[in-house]
């Protein structure tokens, strides 16, 4: 299959009070035609940041990509002026925020919004982009799509609204939509109908999505190929059966055995000690180091490259020659700081 | 002896104001309306629901943290809603409520020890010296460095911040804590030890947890019964076992089945519901959930049904049942 989007060792720092924040550090990943990637991590792992940067949305300063490439249908959008910028934003490449309702202008009706993007992206008259509108809401599920193209944002519900800014993200056709979160503010069954929307429109379309997520039950209903990140780098990269099937970074590990499951009954859940270190105290070696139950000294004095492993990508010593030879040399980060 | 808790026929109406728009007709959100549940010592009830359903207006109705339009409120045999307010500032210290997010609802010109000492403060007889020294075990209980004393919330990460809503509500020793939605601003690895935290501190202290959520997966993990609401209304309640292993009402199917679940092998059948959750104000006539029931007869329309025992400890309102239409024994 054809790569959509290839991305090369992008790096957005961020740059306050004289420190730096590697907020994205180095990620490489493609998305191939038709194709769903889950980033998932928690709150600091820069998945938003990565999707943000795909669009050259950083706000600048204090952030910055420093370095990489995207490659998106063979051409790198980082050496893009802004003008070219504006005309891939929204048209081949469009994004829906986890915020339907901040991510909305309030003062102009929803109808308004979308004929917007028709106007801009492809010169239809408003006539023409009106009647477009109207298509599109009702292929996003809006019932009385003629009627509820004139409301404004604050007339419509949660569900609603995001089914807009999907309607309004589909509006010129995309090549790739970028998703950050489309359902975390959505209740569960109404996240249920937007996942199922999202899903039968990949496959209406052959859409390419990148979702963004920090929930690993979506990404397993939804995308095809996941990445796992922590602190800005991919510590696993993998297609979802085999991920869920055995994930092998630890952190991956510790995450799924967070959540609390339908399918079986623990008395207590086993979760990761500790909480993710600020971004700025970062130590050399393994960013995964102070939380792991299996770091050794290696993983404190050398980060780990991303190697493949089976069939997958997996950034952990765990599964080098090295960690064997190192066997015994255990690190405990609780029982060095109690010392 | 009977319950901790006895919640009967609890309704909480909102007055909407703005008599010139509906043309000086009286309108009401019915966030709660008439609920009745039980809670007994040592036990977590789980009340679940999406937004809009009344959960946290219930918790706080509960508390007279708001006062309920009509009910009755027993805790451990006082009708808190026949109290005056000089006699329920009295019995605060036995009920205490960890709020949802930790951001907001830590004072930030406080102290880590002010915060969970102001309690001790105000309801207990404790010396200076004591209170610091309970200041010191209950951090230790909730899994805080007591190095941390004289720290500021914003000093704090967002799960620490919950140790120390939770370290502010056990100051007391209360009998009754209520939970809403204590994990679900947290991310997942620290929701696990929070989650992990509470379970723990109720069986070393005995607590009885109302706990308001809407993540059913959670709910699954921690609770003893659960109760599923939906606009303002009980559907259905029961002890866990028997309400994930046969949700008997429609919406507490579809809520259970609309989990997306890490679990690949297990491929369950998802029950969409069409459109969304109706306005609390003026709600559907007969069954609320008429609008977006699978299942709905012409009967659900008109008629609201009761809630009703239908298997041992497990209660649902649903015309199904009462019709015989549903199969109890086939779900």
């Amino acid at each position: 299959m054809e790569n959509i989007l290839e991305v090369r060792n992008l790096k957005t720092y961020f740059y306050t009070d004289g420190k730096e924040i590697p907020a994205v550090d180095g990620v490489s990943f493609e998305i191939r035609q038709g194709e769903t990637l889950g980033i998932v991590g928690e709150s600091g792992s820069g998945k938003s940041i990565t999707a943000l940067s795909l669009l050259k949305l950083i706000p600048q300063p204090p952030g910055k990509i420093i370095d990489g490439e995207i490659i998106f249908k063979g051409e790198n959008i980082l050496d893009y002026n802004d003008k070219q910028m504006r005309k891939l934003r929204g048209n081949q490449i469009s994004m829906i925020f986890q915020e339907p309702m901040t991510s909305l202008n309030p003062v102009f009706t929803v109808g308004n919004q979308i004929v917007e993007v028709l106007v801009l992206h492809r010169n239809l008259s408003n006539k023409l982009a009106r009647q477009k509108a109207i298509e599109l809401l009702e292929l996003v599920g809006i019932p009385l799509a003629s009627k509820r193209i004139d409301e404004y944002p604050h007339q419509l519900s949660g569900g609603m609204k995001q089914r807009v800014m999907i309607a309004m993200s589909l509006a010129c056709d995309p090549v790739l939509l970028i998703a950050d979160e489309p359902t975390t503010a959505l209740d569960v069954t109404t996240q249920a109908q937007i996942l199922d929307l999202l899903n039968n429109l990949k496959t209406k379309f052959n859409m390419s999505t990148l979702l963004i997520t920090h929930d690993l039950g979506v990404v397993s209903e939804s995308a095809d190929r996941v990445a796992v990140m922590y602190l800005g780098r991919i510590v696993e990269y993998a297609d979802v059966d085999a991920f869920f099937e055995n994930p092998l970074h630890p952190y991956s590990i510790g995450l799924l055995n967070s959540i609390p499951s339908m399918f079986k009954d623990v008395n207590r859940l086993d979760p990761i000690p500790g909480q993710v270190p600020h971004p700025t105290e970062l130590k050399k070696g393994c960013r995964f180091q102070t939380r792991c139950p299996h770091a050794m000294k290696i993983c404190v004095e050398e980060e780990p490259d991303l190697i493949p492993v089976e069939n997958k990508s997996v950034r952990c010593w765990m599964y080098t020659n090295r960690y064997e030879e190192l066997e015994g040399e255990k690190w405990d980060h609780y029982s060095k700081s109690k010392a | 002896m009977g319950p901790l808790l006895q919640v009967e026929g609890l309704k909480k109406w909102f007055s909407i104001k703005d008599s010139k728009l509906f043309r000086g007709e009286k309108h009401f959100v019915k966030a709660v309306d008439l609920i009745d549940f039980s809670i007994e010592k040592g036990e977590t009830l789980s009340l679940v629901g999406e937004s809009g359903c009344g959960k946290s207006t219930t918790g706080r109705a509960v508390l007279r943290l708001i006062e309920g339009t009509e009910g009755k409120v027993v805790l451990d045999g006082v009708n808190l809603y026949s109290l005056k307010s000089s006699e329920l500032k009295k019995l605060r210290k036995d009920m205490q409520i960890v709020f949802q997010d930790p951001y907001a609802s830590l004072n930030p010109r406080l102290k880590v020890r002010q915060i969970i000492e102001e309690p001790m403060t105000i309801h207990t007889n404790l010396t200076k010296k004591e209170r610091t020294d309970k200041v010191k075990q209950i951090m230790t209980d909730v899994g805080l460095n007591i190095m941390y004393l004289d720290r500021y919330p914003h000093q704090f990460s967002g799960g620490q911040r919950q140790r120390i809503g939770i370290a502010r509500a056990l100051a007391v020793e209360p009998k009754l804590i209520i939970m809403d939605e204590p994990v679900s601003a947290l991310d997942v690895s620290v929701q696990a030890q929070v989650l992990n935290l509470i379970q723990d501190l109720q069986e070393k202290y005995g607590l009885t947890y109302l706990f308001i959520t809407h993540n059913l997966s959670v709910v699954k993990h921690i609770s003893d019964r659960v109760a599923v609401m939906y606009l303002g209304k009980i559907v259905e309640i029961g002890n866990k076992a028997s309400f994930f292993e046969t949700p008997l009402h429609p919406y507490s199917q579809a809520l259970i089945s609309a989990i997306p679940e890490t679990n690949r092998t297990l491929k369950r059948e998802r029950i969409l519901l069409k459109g969304d959750i109706p306005s609390p104000v003026d709600p559907p006539e007969g069954c609320r959930f008429h609008t977006r029931c699978p299942f709905v007869m012409d009967i659900c329309k008109i008629l609201e049904p009761p809630l009703t025992l239908l298997k041992e400890d497990h209660y649902a309102a649903c015309h199904l049942y009462t019709e015989g239409i549903g199969d109890i024994g086939k779900l």
